[in-house]
């Protein structure tokens, strides 16, 4: 092993001719386990300048050398411990500094793949080839799996696929006190020349140890601009317990046939996607909803358990249910509802104060997403929103027990019921339905609603609403055919129909289906919808857009019913095509309903009903939010609720626009306190029956979207990646230069100071929970807690010359806490150049 | 050439169907109201002048631009024709520069204008926006209209919802004037003029803070804005207190030296300055680990005429230093300094003011007390400071350069992240605190005030350096 320097013989230790000798072993040592071919890094020696102790050089073709400076002592120790040359160099590539131990302390793994079962079943092969499709896409891939799942022999499989196509593979095993870095390192010396290496760790034993891998992995990638992949196997609570380290990988379940009838799998479905949210569901709840039979049968199988909790009993999920994984199996498949929806159930149904909870929850903290990256913390506004929306309800309650006619305005009624329904007040509800019910008649199919014993109190406002179209061609000329002009326009039509989408909504979402009613505006809605698509008056797109919106309370949608089809067309259709879009929605009746209300009424229409994804509502949504000085006005909160539920479900970032929940709580806050009355304004008196449906749709779209981003996939890492600037200073080999190393701590501490704000918000949560209470939140406290110990150390190694790899780990938990671009474009020298 | 020109023309006519459509957004189509865009304001008075027998107007008086004295002027002008021009200038909490308001009341006498200066509270009773409106006759209303953002509008109303709300206004405001004429707050800080200050300064010269210890800026900058709408606590939340303390305390003495510990801004320099009254000269020192609140500090006493001397520390990192530099200090006043720190920092703070102190010197100072543990700000706590903040902003928050989003966003992150320190407890362990680190309690009170995020208990307290330590 050391041939050469033993000749030297002990007394030459430490001089030229020696160093010159254990340097030429090294080099046989890798010509050795190389078997004569080409090194994947050559290894070349020499005499230190002026110093007893040996140069190595690292080196792959068209890179700068690593240089590397063997003492003579360690030299001297290796030689007389039998150390193997490749290991000391691996040590001293690893840890410079640190003096050389003994060989049975240098933690070298010997490669061992696993043994692999020759055919695969059918779940096997998918893994391995999802793995396969995973290691392309990414660098570091994480197979997530329970123990005994199978990912360790997948991983094996997938390194072998690897390997058939011409990469290399080293697997290191971790048991025995194996140490990885150096491992690493010592076999990709004794690796021949390839031009894709994949290293497997398995069996996770040490998680310090296992950073240190990725790290130093990602060293030798700089450095030699290799391409190095790596591969791992871990169970879903080690990886949910560390986001810190599992959120730059790409993770692989292993998808865990569940075998399970197709109604146990929907109730599976049903508490993984309360699960999303940490609701541990009421078992009344539940019991209300499921046969308990089925219960019963999902606790004997461990996927549900009982608990109790301030003597109130819940079901939670078994320790092996991943609530995330669970939900994106399953999202999209018939009979499958949105997340949110029946997050949004379940909410109604367990009453505000058992609402309130995962709702304060979602306002202080957020919940952690498939991979850590949908959560963005920030209070929505939304606890107070529930809090007054049960308020409102209330004062509904009240108003509806003296006054359900409201003063024979149907237009408020039917707001009202639509709150009353959403809070699920059954009798206010009634009392309300049987009012408008009789008041109208609307069983007719093909026939549009007509008031029974004359015009109802809300038709009035069309006489309005003509004498604002009237105005309208007054000031911009006649633009429309007569029949179409203010003058010309018919109100009892136009009422009708616009009252036919107002009903759509109020069977549709009535406690009290009245299938008959509803079959008939069905039918009517058919019959009255124009080839076009358009609902009368053409000139209106906020009376189509009703219809649209009521057929959907129905629970028809773009892809299943056919007007609803013709009418979205119809509305996304250019004005210029005999459609509605105009870059935006014009509302053709001047100050009622507004180009804002009545765009915000188009893009809610159009998302409700799963219109397919154009340009126009996009457009349209960035034109609503420019349009924020208007619909802020004092006067046209109403203008601003329907805003901001179109911006809440159709903006790419809805977040931005909690803030203005503040806005329309003031309001409903003072609708409340003030009670009922006319001012004057469009839709006067409907406005705090509205106040209370708006409140309810707000929190609803807000639970809807939350929901939805908790399982949305992770943005593409290229997407993630900071913005690499030129350096201001050349940089020296290994390290990353500064714009400024202030600057660095600054936006560090943002990291510190948004995870020290998450840490101490859910101490405060838990401190108020019964002990295991609260299982998402203690799981998120962890994930935080290892998150900010990790940054705190990142922060502690900021130097004005950092080690690259202190830096790229922070980029990337800064990525995965601050979201990207959190550093502000802060540059470092990018030695490895473009990868 | 021609197909050029009737090219061109098409543009134009598209233009002027733009502007058609626009003007039509603005406007509206109600019969009872038309709306003008901000610039139409002069045309507006030009016509409305000449048609106006009794005119009642209120003025905004913060921030006048040209076109606002030109209003002014129309109607001085229509006033001097023979027209009965009432006028209530309304002052917004926060001193604005009274000059041109007070030439600008001058002339409206001169002018036969029945002018009168209504000083707001900092939370006035009833909602007053702060826009031009003009009430003409009783028949119609002219006000300017605010969005969250962008231009404002001007609306002519002649609903009678609107008149009648204008009406009451006035008449709430008319019959009160005579108190509100002589109600400045209680100190002379320009806070509307400060504030923007301080928010650009901080996002330069804030480096850390007790409050957090990379950069304060999202504290010190939004901070004056919080106290325009009394959201924060503030030396004005013990006014009375300081007030008869300090005045005891620096009367009598020809150059007493002060130190201030901790200043989020110059609010306790204006109490003691104040205080002192006239013929008394204290030297005062402000100490404060953070530039802004210095830099202010040093604003404000230049602006009332006298120097300062500031000192960049860390009190309770460098406190003992300074000790060693400083010459004993006659007085020590800081509020609310303690409740920012965990005990043992708070004892390292009361040591030092102890060793600061010449002997008889005293300490007068207001720690928040918590008879229980504090918790953390709920959801809805938060919330309901943003809609606080936002009901009492949204008559006015145009005054500021600030962007309403921007100052509910930063007082959302404020309502967050504040938190004080619990560890001193109730008022009986605070006073105990202090004897343990050898004070003599001179005088103490609690209070209750309106509090931050929820209202809260203060302990007042005035102390003295004891002869021996109580343990």
């Amino acid at each position: 092993m050391w041939e050469r320097a033993a000749r030297a013989g002990p007394g030459a230790t430490g001089s030229p001719a020696w160093l010159r000798a254990a340097g030429e072993d090294i080099r046989a040592a890798q010509a050795e386990a190389l078997g004569g071919t080409e090194p994947l890094l050559t290894v070349q020696c020499g005499l230190a300048g002026g110093t007893s102790a040996l140069e190595v050089r690292v080196t792959v073709p068209g890179r700068p050398p690593v240089l590397l400076v063997l003492a003579a002592a360690d030299l001297r120790a290796a030689v007389f411990r039998g150390t193997d040359p490749l290991a000391l160099v691996a040590h001293a590539f690893v840890a410079r500094d640190r003096p050389l131990p003994p060989a049975d302390q240098l933690g070298l793994a010997p490669h061992a793949p696993p043994r692999i079962p020759a055919a695969p079943d059918a779940a096997g092969a998918d893994l391995a080839a999802r793995i396969t499709a995973a290691l392309a896409a990414k660098l570091d891939v994480v197979v997530v799996g329970d123990e005994g799942s199978g990912k360790a022999v997948s991983a094996a499989r997938a390194a072998r696929l690897f390997a058939a196509e011409g990469g290399a593979a080293v697997w290191i095993d971790l048991r025995s006190g194996a140490k990885s870095p150096p491992t690493v390192v010592w076999e990709l010396l004794r690796l021949p020349r390839h031009d894709r290496v994949l290293v497997v760790v398995s069996r996770r034993a040490l998680v310090a140890g296992f950073q240190d891998t990725r790290t130093i992995i990602s060293r030798l990638r700089h450095a030699f601009d290799l391409d190095l992949r790596l591969l791992t196997t871990d169970t879903p609570s080690a990886v949910a317990a560390m986001p810190a380290l599992y959120g730059f990988y790409e993770q692989v379940p292993v998808r865990q046939p569940v075998a399970m009838p197709g109604q146990d799998a929907a109730v599976m479905y049903w508490f993984a996607c309360l699960g999303l949210f940490g609701i541990q569901p009421l078992v009344a709840v539940a019991d209300r909803r499921y046969h308990p039979e089925q219960l019963h049968r999902l606790q004997q199988r461990e996927l549900i358990h009982l608990t109790a909790v301030d003597g109130k009993v819940y079901y939670r999920l078994g320790a092996g249910v991943t609530p995330t994984a669970l939900v994106a199996g399953q999202a999209g498949l018939p009979g499958r509802a949105p997340p949110g929806e029946l997050i949004w159930a379940y909410l109604k149904m367990a009453g505000a104060d058992a609402g309130r909870a995962p709702l304060e929850q979602l306002d202080l903290v957020g919940f952690p997403g498939r991979d850590g990256h949908a959560r963005v913390e920030g209070s929505r506004n939304l606890t107070f929103s529930w809090e007054l929306l049960y308020r409102l309800g209330e004062q509904l309650d009240r108003y509806c027990a003296t006054n359900p006619d409201w003063d024979d305005n149907v237009g408020a009624a039917v707001f009202a019921a639509e709150a009353l329904a959403e809070l699920g007040h059954a009798e206010q509800w009634r009392r309300v339905a049987e009012f408008v019910r009789g008041r109208l008649s609307y069983d007719v199919p093909g026939e549009l609603p007509r008031a029974t014993g004359g015009p109802t109190l809300e038709e009035g406002d069309f006489e309005r609403i003509q004498a604002n179209m009237i105005a309208e061609d007054l000031f911009l000329g006649g633009r429309w055919p007569a029949s179409l002009l203010g003058t010309g326009v018919d109100k009892a039509r136009f009422h009708s129909t616009w009252m036919l989408g107002v009903l759509l909504g109020f069977e549709g979402s009535a406690l009290e289906r009245s299938d008959g009613r509803l079959d008939a505006l069905l039918a009517t809605a058919e019959h009255h919808c124009a080839p076009d698509g358009h609902f009368y008056p053409r000139r209106v797109p906020w009376v189509t857009a009703r219809v649209v919106l009521g057929l959907c309370g129905a629970g028809l949608t773009y892809a299943t019913h056919d007007v609803v089809r013709r009418a979205c067309d119809w509305l996304v259709r250019p004005v210029r095509e005999g459609g509605a879009y105009a870059e935006w929605w014009k509302g053709g009746t001047g100050s009622w309903n507004r180009d804002e209300a009545t765009t915000a009424m188009c893009v809610v229409a159009l998302l409700r009903a799963g219109a397919p994804a154009g340009e126009e509502v996009g457009k349209a949504v960035v034109w609503l939010r420019s349009r924020v000085g208007e619909w802020t006005r004092p006067g046209r909160e109403i203008d601003l609720a329907l805003a901001l539920e179109a911006i809440l479900l159709g903006a790419h970032d809805w977040r931005s626009s909690y803030g203005r929940l503040l806005n329309l709580l003031s309001w409903a806050n003072e609708e409340f306190r003030g009670g009922l009355r006319d001012l004057g304004l469009p839709e006067g008196t409907l406005r705090a029956p509205f106040a209370a449906a708006q409140l309810a749709a707000l929190v609803r779209v807000a639970v809807s979207r939350e929901a939805a981003a908790l399982v949305e996939p992770a943005p593409a890492a290229a997407e993630r990646r900071p913005a690499r600037l030129e350096p201001r200073l050349p940089a020296t080999a290994g390290m990353r230069l500064r714009p400024s190393v202030t600057h660095w701590r600054e936006v560090t501490r943002q990291i510190e100071e948004q995870l020290e704000g998450q840490v101490q918000r859910r101490r405060a949560v838990l401190r108020r929970a019964a002990p295991g209470g609260m299982p998402v939140v203690q799981a998120a406290y962890d994930q935080y807690t290892a998150q900010l110990a990790l940054c705190r150390e990142l922060r502690e190694k900021l130097r004005e010359r950092t080690p690259i790899e202190v830096i790229e780990r922070l980029v990337e938990l800064g990525d995965t806490v601050c979201g990207t671009g959190w550093n502000g474009g802060l540059s470092y020298d990018d030695e490895a150049g473009p990868r | 050439m021609s197909v050029t020109a009737d090219a061109a023309g098409e543009l134009l006519t598209a233009a002027r169907e733009a502007l058609g459509s626009y003007y039509l957004g603005v406007t509206g189509t109600d019969d009872q109201v038309v709306r003008l865009p901000e610039g139409a304001a002069a045309d507006l008075a030009r016509v409305l002048a000449d048609r106006a027998g009794t005119v009642r107007q209120i003025v905004p008086c913060s921030g006048w631009q040209d076109a606002d004295l030109f209003l002014l002027m129309a109607w001085r002008q229509r006033a001097a024709r023979g027209a009965r021009v009432h006028r209530l200038y309304l002052v917004p909490y926060g001193n604005p520069d009274m000059t041109p308001v007070l030439r600008e009341r001058d002339l409206d006498r001169d002018s036969r204008i029945d002018a009168h200066l209504l000083h707001l509270e900092v939370i006035p009773r009833a909602p007053v926006p702060m826009t031009h409106t003009w009430l003409i006759d009783e028949d119609v209303v002219v006000f300017e209209e605010h969005g969250d953002t962008g231009p404002a509008g001007w609306v002519v109303s002649r609903r009678p919802e609107d008149v009648r709300a204008a009406l009451d206004r006035w008449q709430q405001l008319w019959t009160n004037r005579h108190a509100l004429a002589h109600r400045p707050p209680h100190l002379a800080e320009p806070l509307l003029e400060s504030a923007d200050m301080l928010h650009s300064l901080a996002r330069v010269a804030c480096t850390g803070h007790y409050v957090d210890p990379v950069s304060c800026a999202w504290y010190h900058g939004i901070w004056q804005y919080l106290r325009l709408f009394d959201m924060v606590s503030s030396p004005n939340w013990h006014i009375g207190f300081y007030s008869e303390v300090l005045r005891e305390q620096l009367r009598g003495r020809a150059e007493p030296r002060v130190l201030i510990t901790g200043a989020a801004d110059y609010g306790m320099l204006a109490c003691v300055l104040n205080a002192a009254g006239p013929g008394v000269a204290p030297d005062v020192h402000v100490l404060d680990v953070c530039l802004t609140p210095l830099l202010a500090n040093r604003w404000y006493a230049r602006r009332r005429g006298t120097e300062i001397t500031t000192h960049n520390v860390d009190f309770v990192r460098a406190g003992e230093q300074f000790v060693e530099e400083q010459e004993p200090f006659d007085l020590i006043v800081s509020d609310a300094f303690l409740t920012r720190f965990p005990s043992d920092d708070a004892a390292t703070v009361v040591e030092n003011w102890r060793r600061l102190l010449r002997p008889g010197g005293q300490v007068v100072t207001t720690v928040r007390i918590y008879e229980e543990a504090g918790a953390a700000a709920g959801a809805t706590l938060v919330t309901e400071y943003g809609m606080r903040l936002y009901e009492r902003a949204k008559n006015s928050f145009w005054l500021l350069r600030i962007d309403f989003t921007e100052l509910l966003s930063a007082a959302h992150h404020y309502a967050k992240r504040m938190r004080s320190s619990d560890q001193l407890g109730g008022a009986d362990q605070v006073l105990d605190f202090l004897r343990r680190h050898g004070f003599e309690v001179v005088r103490s009170e609690t209070a209750s005030v309106a509090g931050e995020l929820a209202g809260c208990d203060y302990l007042r307290i005035v102390c003295r350096v004891a002869a021996e330590r109580s343990d």
